[in-house]
């Protein structure tokens, strides 16, 4: 068949020595005039002929759907020459009917009709009135479509033959056609005779009952199907004819069916060739066998699912957790990992860094596993911070916020389309408005050290202590893991574990001046300054130009002046370890020379840059020096990231920054919005969490303060509300909180009480507060039980004496202006060194500013 | 496969593992196996689909997977269905009269004792038919897959003429192809065999009947590619389990039982088939109701003593046959001789006559009088339609033969209507009937086909050697299409007599000639120039004819006539014309058009004595033209 694209293709142009035949299409079942002719195939451009392509003989193209054969022309006009002149040579030969017909039949199937009917009128008058020959001629005239011509010769032979079944045959189909049913009905009497099914064809019969029954003679109807059945009894099975009778009967009234009792045969209703069943019935038991497969391949795949689950594992420990399904081999897990698992309730048991039976319920809807792909996640200790999120893509896709997932030991989420994999930036959406939603499921990145700060304020920190010490192991430099690890420590077992555990590696290569740091602070540790100088000074023997132990061998030196000349020696030696300049930056700091602390942290090297000292000395020295917005930029830069105590640092030390600067509204603005985006929906605040009152007490709001104090239940006690209520005289408030022993436990909160006493002119529990503040500092280091005895002493200490102490620049305020407050005579310098150090607003700023302010 | 090929591929197979029966086994294991393949491959290839979909489903993502279920509900539905449909073909055993022990008590304890000595199985029902023969019918349970349940069919008639030990003997044949003391592997195959055989004959005609679809066309195509393979395999193995089971049957009951058995089971086969039923035949023609007594005209037919020379004929008949492959059942001779007893001494006894003390007497007892009612009845029942078909197609005869005898004396008939007249009465009354007018036909017409088939296939029936000389014409004309007809209907006729030879000669003449008919056909179909050709070759009469057709079209200028040298049936003879119009223009070029057109217009006007091929100079013929045109006296006509 030519087929042409836009006018490019293939086309048949010209015709020649063409033929047209009435007749029926092979292809469309539509009866029309059928042609016949030669052509050439061309290749076309906007059917413009520009190739040809090859000579071809269409046959009985057909006029309604095209289709039609092709051959080759000169194989067709040989084969067709051969084989008529052959037959025509035979039927020289031979002039018999029979070779006659053959001769006929070549012409016709050739399509030479014209010749076909002058050999037609010449065999009629060789072989006149003869019976075979005309139910012969008139056969081969009904395949070809011309009953009209043929139904005459039928006629005769009826004549001629009355006896001759053919003609019976082909004239009652004309006459059912032309609705003469009873003249039918006599002619196809020899198949109304017993036997006749065995000899002849019987489907006369059945279309002369429909015709009778469209004309309403039911009772012939019945009769010739009655004939039927008998002569050929599989006919009683067939749909098609359990219809006709049926109708027939039902129309009639009949009671009892000549029809015989129909068994169900499963095979026949899936036998498209059987004929018993109609088309609806095989359709309808083949979607059935296709609804039962389709149940149990369904069934199988819920089940295969149900038994085939995903349990993600997420541990925030650095130790790997051993899981256990069942009491089934255990499987290691890092930080993440998925173990196979079947719905049900199952016994996880977790061992490792923590030693957990779980009892756990996996259970998902039904119906919900065939179109869903859920998780369960079992978040270790609930450390990780495990997020489920709605991407939606869409041209304007609205933002979502992240659900975090609950206290359960294992979390199950009902949809996930990815699962701890960050799903594609983008995807195609279809049209304008169209979206396409995707649920994904991650870990927010949380910083070992804020994570170990939680930890440590739990009761326990049995757990805290492993997760911090795994994180240590594998990064023994982390400043504000040991920090948090050292300093929030509670309980003899307790200290005793972080004491061993500093200890044991405290000289595993290379050295951690951080881990030394940390070792240092054991305040519950008597006699490390000892023991330590007496290491350093035997390795600074072995290696005396190792900057690290110089700096470190400066840190336990007894006096400040000791301590600088090893601070200067390390920094001599080597100027980009950071230690030492930053250790001679404080020094500079506690004079109250801030310039030169500037000048000191501009040397410490990036390394450093991080180290929560260092920031903090930084901080400080920058508010002292009034040069806030470098610092101002880098906290609210912090502030889109992710760490949530990076963050917090960050917006107090910028609220800090900003009242610092009068800018109390904005601090406050700052603030708001940072807890909104931490919390989005928790309900709007009081204004009475501790959080709150830092940055009231951050932007010196006194007044507001004592308009919440009634509002705050003293089961909220907390270290902000007791820092304000020293700096608003109410230290006889602080001390009668409920578990205030857990607030003031620092000798620094101690002291502030003794000032806030003093203050107000309680001496006696000023002083009661000062013993208790020395009791504490006696039971640590050197460096403090010195301070103990300067605040002990009668007299005023010396200038010198008092900058031989290594305080941190938020205790050494307090501890002048508390000497200030004992000794009168030296209030002027001491509240005026104090001034000079007390530049952050951070507690004791108010109290240190009133004292300081008193003449 | 046609039966030619059939018979030589069994001939093949006999010669080439005849000896070697552990070969055989091994090949027929072999073709059973791949049997097995070709039914279970369709289905391999949808479970290893519906495997991968299942795969693909439990690790797809949801949607994907509940759509790849659906997959693979639908393709096992397909699957399951199509396979329902194919290998589920339902058969149901031949309708008989049942017997049962409490009716047979003698029938069945016969039975009981065979059974015990074969160590077989019991039959599923024992049935008593109005056939001259007793048979095993297995009913396949799992189509092709095996399972069977054996019935048993006794033929009344047969237990009318043995005595009770001769039809205990056929009894035991029939238990020896199942029995335990078979071999089992032959016992398999013949089962599987027979199985095999009624569903495949069930997918054929369903083939026939409708249209398949193209997997099932595939798996048709495979059936008609392995069945003829595995039958022909499994008709050697057969006829040796027909030996055995003689051998089986004889020794439980004795040789002379058997031996006896078979002799009166082959003479009275050939008296039945050819008196017997020709005579109800002619009884159909000319009484409408069926007769109801079946079973006593047979025995009453049996026991009246058929003429010398019938007798002497069916004797021979019954001696001299040969084993053909149209039947797993070898001759009697064979048989008899592979029992060590010769057919020469039973001929002897002369030719058998019904037993006195019959096994129905025997066997059948008091139930034997219900039981033939029921026989005949049910025998009324099956025939009735054809039987009354014949009657009714006997009056039409009738009318037919009236209006042809309407028609002028003999003498004056054309050979067709002599030939029709002659076939009418033959019909109507029997061939011998019609015998007077062939004869008169073939004096006239003495080369007439199909009046020499009737009379000479009559003759050789009836034992008329001249039979074989009205055949004989046929085969003395070269080329005539009715060889093969003529040569089947001899072989036939010799292999009755037992002459192996004259079958083998006639046999190699069928196949030469049909492959002489097939290439004779294909050579006739094509000319091309490369064929060779040879001068036209006719006569000076003929050649004045054609020009003077020629000379009738006008436009026709020129033409050059040669024959194609054929390599057989050359008397039909294929010539080539080459027609030129008449030159145009001043150089004498010609036209292309009027060429074209004139072979169509010559072609129903020129008379050549054979077949003809019209083409111009120009066109798709061009070098078959130039090759005419360039012989030497191929020009024979030239307008001046």
């Amino acid at each position: 068949m030519p087929q042409t694209v836009n006018g490019i293709g293939t086309h048949y142009y010209g015709k020649q020595d063409a033929t047209r035949r009435s007749g029926t299409c092979r292809h469309c079942g539509v009866h029309g005039n059928l042609e016949t002719y030669t052509t050439r195939l061309w290749f076309v451009i906007l059917f413009i002929p520009i190739v040809p392509l090859k000579r071809l003989r269409i046959l009985d193209y057909c006029p309604s759907c095209t289709r039609h054969w092709m051959v080759n022309p000169e194989e067709y006009e040989m084969s067709r020459q051969l084989s008529i002149s052959g037959a025509m040579e035979k039927h020289r030969a031979e002039p018999t009917v029979e070779t006659a017909l053959i001769a006929h039949a070549q012409y016709l199937s050739f399509h030479m009709y014209s010749e076909a009917d002058t050999f037609r009128e010449g065999i009629l008058m060789q072989f006149p009135d003869n019976p075979d020959l005309l139910v012969g001629l008139a056969g081969h005239l009904d395949q070809t479509g011309r009953w009209m011509e043929a139904t005459p010769m039928y006629e005769q032979v009826l004549a001629l033959k009355p006896e001759s079944t053919d003609a019976r045959f082909h004239l009652a189909w004309r006459r059912t056609n032309e609705g003469k049913l009873d003249e039918a009905y006599d002619l196809l009497d020899y198949l109304r005779q017993r036997g006749s099914g065995i000899s002849f064809n019987l489907e006369p019969l059945k279309t002369l009952a429909v015709a009778y029954q469209k004309a309403g003679g039911h009772e012939k109807t019945l009769e010739l199907c009655a004939i039927y059945l008998r002569e050929h009894p599989p006919i009683g099975e067939l749909h098609e004819f359990r219809t006709l009778v049926k109708k027939s009967e039902k129309t009639l009234g009949l009671e009892s069916s000549l029809l015989p009792k129909q068994e169900l045969s499963f095979r026949a209703l899936f036998d498209t060739t059987s004929g018993k069943y109609s088309p609806w019935m095989r359709f309808a038991a083949f979607m059935m066998v296709v609804l039962v497969l389709l149940s149990i391949s369904l069934g199988a795949l819920n089940e295969y699912r149900r038994t085939h689950r995903t349990l993600h594992v997420v541990s925030a420990f650095a130790q790997p957790v051993q899981v256990s399904v069942d009491g089934g081999p255990a499987v290691t897990v890092g930080q993440r990992g998925t173990i196979p698992i079947s719905e049900g309730t199952r016994q996880i048991t977790l061992s490792g860094p923590v030693s957990r039976q779980i009892t756990a319920t996996l259970k998902s809807p039904y119906f919900s596993r065939w179109l869903s792909n859920p998780i369960w996640v079992l978040n270790v200790e609930n450390l990780s911070g495990v997020f489920v999120n709605k991407v939606v893509y869409a041209v304007n896709p609205v933002r979502s916020t992240p659900t975090w997932l609950g206290d359960d030991a294992v979390s199950f989420v009902p949809h996930v389309d990815y699962a701890f994999t960050p799903p594609p930036g983008s995807m195609k959406v279809e049209g304008q408005n169209g979206s396409i939603t995707k649920m994904y499921v991650g870990i927010q990145p949380i910083q070992p050290s804020t994570l170990a700060m939680q930890l440590m304020s739990q009761p326990d920190q049995t757990v805290a202590l492993t997760f911090v010490e795994g994180h240590l192991e594998q990064n023994p430099n982390d400043a504000n893991l040991l920090g948090s690890y050292v300093t929030r420590v509670v309980g003899d077992a307790n200290e005793k574990r972080v004491s061993q555990f500093l200890k044991s590696r405290l000289w595993n290569p290379p050295i951690s001046v951080a881990w030394h740091r940390a070792y240092m602070g054991l305040k519950f540790e008597t006699g490390l300054d000892a023991q330590l100088l007496a290491e350093y000074d035997m390795r600074l023997q072995q290696t005396p130009d190792d900057a690290r132990l110089l700096y470190l061998r400066g840190r336990v030196s007894p006096t400040r002046e000791e301590q600088v000349k090893y601070f200067q020696q390390a920094f001599a030696k080597d100027p980009q370890a950071g230690w030492s300049a930053m250790a001679l930056g404080f020094d500079a700091a506690h004079r109250g020379e801030w310039r030169e602390a500037k000048e000191w942290c501009d040397k410490v090297s990036a390394s450093l840059r991080n180290d929560p000292s260092f920031r903090l000395l930084r901080h400080q020295t920058h508010i002292a020096l009034g040069d806030m917005a470098p610092l101002e930029s880098e906290y609210r830069q912090a502030l889109q990231g992710h760490d949530l105590l990076e963050m917090m640092t960050a917006v107090f030390r910028l609220a800090d920054l900003l009242a610092v600067q009068g800018k109390n509204d904005e601090a406050r603005r700052e603030y708001a919005q940072f807890m909104s985006k931490i919390a989005p929906t928790a309900p709007p605040g009081t204004g009475t969490s501790p959080y709150d009152l830092v940055v009231d007490y951050l932007c010196g709001d006194a007044e507001g303060f004592l308009k919440k104090q009634p509002n705050i239940p003293p089961t909220q006690a907390s270290v902000p509300l007791v820092c304000w209520l020293v700096a608003t005289g109410q230290p006889d408030v602080a001390a009668s909180l409920p578990q205030v022993n857990t607030i003031i436990n620092e000798w620094d909160d101690m002291l502030a009480m003794s000032v806030s006493y003093a203050m107000k002119g309680n001496e006696v529990e000023a002083a009661a507060w000062r013993v208790k503040v020395c009791e504490q500092l006696r039971k640590t280091d050197a460096q403090s039980r010195r301070l103990a005895e300067l605040l002990e002493r009668d007299t005023a200490p010396a200038t010198e004496e008092l900058n031989d102490l290594v305080l941190s620049l938020s205790e050494m305020p307090l501890v002048l202006v508390s000497l200030a407050q004992r000794f009168p005579e030296r209030r002027g310098d001491l509240n005026s060194w104090a001034t000079r150090l007390n530049v952050s607003r951070h507690s004791p700023y108010l109290l240190v500013k009133q004292v300081a302010e008193i003449p | 496969m046609t039966d030619e090929e059939f018979d030589q591929l069994v001939t093949r197979i006999q010669e080439r593992y005849g000896s070697r029966p552990v070969l055989l086994r091994l090949r027929i294991l072999w073709m059973v196996l791949i049997g097995y393949a070709g039914f279970l491959a369709g289905l391999l290839v949808v479970l290893v689909i519906v495997i991968g979909l299942s795969l693909g489903a439990t690790i797809a993502t949801t949607e994907v997977g509940v759509f790849l279920a659906g997959g693979v509900a639908l393709l096992l539905a397909l699957a399951l269905s199509q396979t329902l449909v194919f290998l589920w073909v339902p058969l149901e055993r031949d309708q008989a009269r049942t017997v049962t022990a409490d009716e047979a008590p003698n029938l069945f304890r016969l039975l009981s004792i065979l059974e015990k000595d074969y160590g077989s199985r019991s039959f599923g029902s024992v049935q008593i038919t109005p056939h001259f023969n007793a048979c095993v019918q297995s009913i396949p349970r799992w189509g092709v897959f095996g399972g069977s349940r054996s019935h048993l069919y006794i033929g009344l008639p047969l237990m009318q003429t043995l005595t009770p030990d001769q039809f205990a003997a056929v009894l035991a044949h029939e238990f020896g192809h199942l029995s335990s003391r078979h071999d089992r592997f032959s016992t398999w195959i013949y089962r599987l065999r027979h199985t095999w055989w009624l569903v495949f004959q069930k997918l054929q005609a369903a083939h026939e009947k409708h249209s398949q679809t193209r997997v099932r066309g595939f798996v048709i195509r495979f059936i008609d590619w392995y069945w003829p393979r595995i039958h022909a395999h499994a008709f050697v193995l057969s006829r040796a389990n027909e030996y055995q089971a003689d051998r089986l049957a004889a020794d439980w009951g004795g040789v002379a039982p058997l031996a006896q058995a078979l002799w009166r089971i082959e003479c009275f086969g050939h008296r039945l088939n050819s008196d017997f039923w020709e005579s109800l035949k002619l009884l159909a023609r000319v009484r409408e109701d069926v007769p109801d007594d079946i079973m006593a005209r047979m025995k009453a037919f049996l026991e009246e003593q058929p003429t010398a020379h019938d007798a002497n004929r069916w004797i021979e008949q019954s001696m001299q046959a040969l084993t053909n492959s149209a039947d797993t059942h070898p001759s009697l001779s064979d048989r008899l001789r592979a029992l060590e007893q010769d057919v020469g001494d039973m001929a002897l006894q002369g030719f058998p006559v019904p037993a006195q003390h019959s096994a129905d007497v025997a066997l059948l007892g008091s139930a034997r009088q219900s039981i033939t009612f029921d026989v005949n009845a049910q025998w009324v029942k099956e025939n009735s339609l054809g039987w009354q078909s014949v009657f009714h197609e006997a009056r039409r005869l009738e009318k037919r033969l009236e209006s042809t005898e309407a028609a002028p004396a003999t003498s004056t008939l054309t050979a067709e209507q002599q030939w029709e007249r002659a076939r009418t009465v033959a019909q109507l009354e029997g061939t011998a009937a019609s015998e007077p007018l062939l004869r008169e036909l073939l004096m006239s017409h003495p080369l007439h086909g199909p009046a020499i088939l009737t009379l000479g296939s009559h003759l050789l029936e009836r034992g008329h050697r001249e039979g074989e000389d009205f055949l004989r014409r046929i085969l003395n004309e070269d080329e005539h299409e009715l060889i093969p007809t003529a040569c089947d209907i001899l072989a036939s006729h010799f292999q009755k007599l037992g002459q192996s030879e004259r079958v083998r000669e006639l046999r190699g003449i069928v196949s030469r000639f049909q492959e002489a008919q097939a290439a004779a056909a294909k050579e006739r179909n094509s000319v091309t120039a490369k064929d060779t050709f040879a001068p036209h070759g006719l006569t000076d009469c003929e050649v004045r004819e054609l020009r003077k057709a020629l000379a009738d079209n006008s436009t026709l200028h020129s033409a050059w006539l040669v024959q194609k040298k054929l390599q057989h049936f050359k008397k039909e003879r294929l010539f080539v014309l080459v027609v030129r119009s008449r030159p145009s223009g001043f150089f004498g070029g010609s036209r292309a058009d009027e060429d074209n057109t004139l072979p169509r217009s010559l072609m129903t006007t020129i008379t050549l004595p054979g077949r003809f091929l019209i083409v111009a100079p120009q066109g798709g013929f061009a070098a078959l033209a130039k090759k005419v045109m360039s012989m030497h006296d191929s020009n024979v006509f030239l307008r001046s």
